[in-house]
């Protein structure tokens, strides 16, 4: 039971969202899946007496613009699974989605926007925006503004959103990335300890890694000489290179800092492996 | 775990409309009542576990709308006009098993049988989509289900019998109310 007294809304337009939002301030909080915040509030973690459902929105759950693909904050993992033309120009979303903790009822529920707005270093949605290159679309009083995903994810359950504002959707481009994603977790009920998302423009370009789980927030590796001419990734080099860019790493009851600082260089060489020999 | 709570004068209420086993309800909830809550609390549906209220266990599972969720983890406003199908729901009681509770049963897949509702609907889910699922797709589809009696390797022996057993036109599945 949420121990809040607590009134349920859902305005079916993203202004009367914003204007529950604008009136009640902190007290209110918006629902997406709801997989974070109603658990929160039944353990007495977060107390507002507004929840505000974005499903009553009716957008679609995932819509291809001019050279983008949207997911609207209500996109959970099965629907993106259930986007096979997604799934083949994405593997490493598809391999995420597919592997979300809490198995199938929670893919069904959960949705990614809402993971990137709760911010938990140790979710898994976070990274993939990062790598995805996705930007939000937050709406608040004054309009909409598009973050991206480096300037949107600022520490642990830290984002750019302002109390009144929500994130009504990401957006990122629809250019297919083949791509390598490897996790390390200590139980399958638990929570991811490191991540590693490497992907690659399936037309050719240089290959990119980001790691999750392994600091406050996702970690864009520079992989400068590890990465050769033709923009492939010198596997053996990819260990040394990320240990040096892990310099704040993040610690919970899943795995101390030294635990993540160590496992974040193996994790990324194995994503870079699969990724090369073409197995997301 | 005592859940059972006073209801405090100012909680905000509303009336929905679900059906739950086939029959429909109208009922009167809390806007902050969780679906687990208003099943087992005003519908009195005790198929579906209270444990981790986390979204952690799987023991609250339920097919709302055609979807297996965690009952935790839905408030009840937010899905007045639903079709919920609880364990319960799948035979009515005196009916043979459906088929996977049978081959749970046959397997000694369960001991308190507190997990039941979370391994019975993700197996039917699995095999809706995969009849013939190999033992690592068995084990990937009831990740999200938490079993403290037996360790699950008998579940996993009852989903591979259950879909042998299980024609491939599903037409022996338990019936969809």
């Amino acid at each position: 039971m949420i121990r809040t007294p607590t009134r349920y809304h859902r305005p079916d337009s993203a202004a009367g969202v914003v204007e529950i939002l604008a009136e009640h301030g902190a007290d209110a909080a918006v629902l997406g899946g709801g997989t974070w915040l109603l658990p929160m509030m039944g353990r007495g973690e977060r107390a507002h007496h507004h929840l505000v459902d974005l499903r009553g929105l009716g957008a679609e759950s995932i819509s291809r613009g001019e050279g983008t693909i949207e997911l609207a904050a209500t996109a959970t993992y099965e629907d993106v699974l259930a986007d096979a033309e997604l799934c083949a120009a994405q593997p490493a979303l598809a391999a995420m989605a597919a592997g979300v903790t809490g198995g199938r009822q929670l893919r069904n529920q959960a949705t990614l926007v809402g993971s990137a707005c709760h911010q938990t270093p140790s979710s898994e949605a976070p990274a993939m925006f990062a790598a995805l290159h996705a930007e939000f679309r937050v709406v608040g009083p004054a309009g909409e503004r598009w973050v991206d995903t480096d300037s949107f994810l600022l520490g642990a359950l830290h984002t750019a959103l302002a109390p009144e504002e929500f994130v009504a959707a990401a957006r990122f481009p629809d250019t297919p990335r083949v791509g390598g994603y490897v996790k390390v977790k200590i139980a399958a009920g638990g929570w991811p300890v490191a991540t590693a998302i490497a992907t690659r423009p399936e037309a050719g370009g240089d290959t990119e890694l980001v790691l999750g789980a392994v600091q406050e927030v996702p970690l864009r590796i520079g992989l400068g000489s590890a990465l050769a001419e033709d923009g492939t990734v010198r596997a053996e080099e990819v260990e040394a290179t990320v240990a040096a860019q892990v310099t704040e790493p993040w610690a919970d009851l899943q795995g101390d800092a030294e635990y993540r600082r160590r496992i974040a260089g193996p994790v990324a060489r194995r994503a870079v492996e699969r990724l090369q020999g073409g197995a997301a | 775990m005592k859940r059972k709570q006073p209801v405090p004068s100012e909680a905000p209420t509303r009336t929905v409309e679900i059906t739950v086993d086939g029959i429909r309800r109208d009922l009167l909830v809390e806007d902050r009542e969780l679906l687990l809550d208003t099943l087992r609390e005003r519908v009195g549906a005790k198929a579906p576990k209270a444990g981790c209220y986390a979204g952690d266990c799987g023991a609250c599972t339920v097919e709302l709308d055609g979807k297996i969720v965690k009952s935790c983890l839905q408030l009840t406003a937010a899905v007045d006009g639903a079709e919920v199908t609880t364990l319960a729901g799948l035979v009515d009681p005196g009916e043979e098993l459906d088929p996977i509770q049978q081959a749970f049963w046959d397997n000694d897949a369960f001991q308190c049988g507190f997990c039941l509702s979370g391994f019975v609907f993700a197996a039917r889910d699995l095999l809706a989509r995969n009849p013939d699922p190999s033992e690592e797709e068995i084990r990937e589809a009831m990740v999200g289900n938490y079993c403290r009696c037996t360790g699950y390797v008998n579940y996993v022996a009852g989903v591979r019998e259950a879909a042998g057993r299980i024609s491939p036109d599903r037409s022996t599945l338990g019936p969809q109310r």
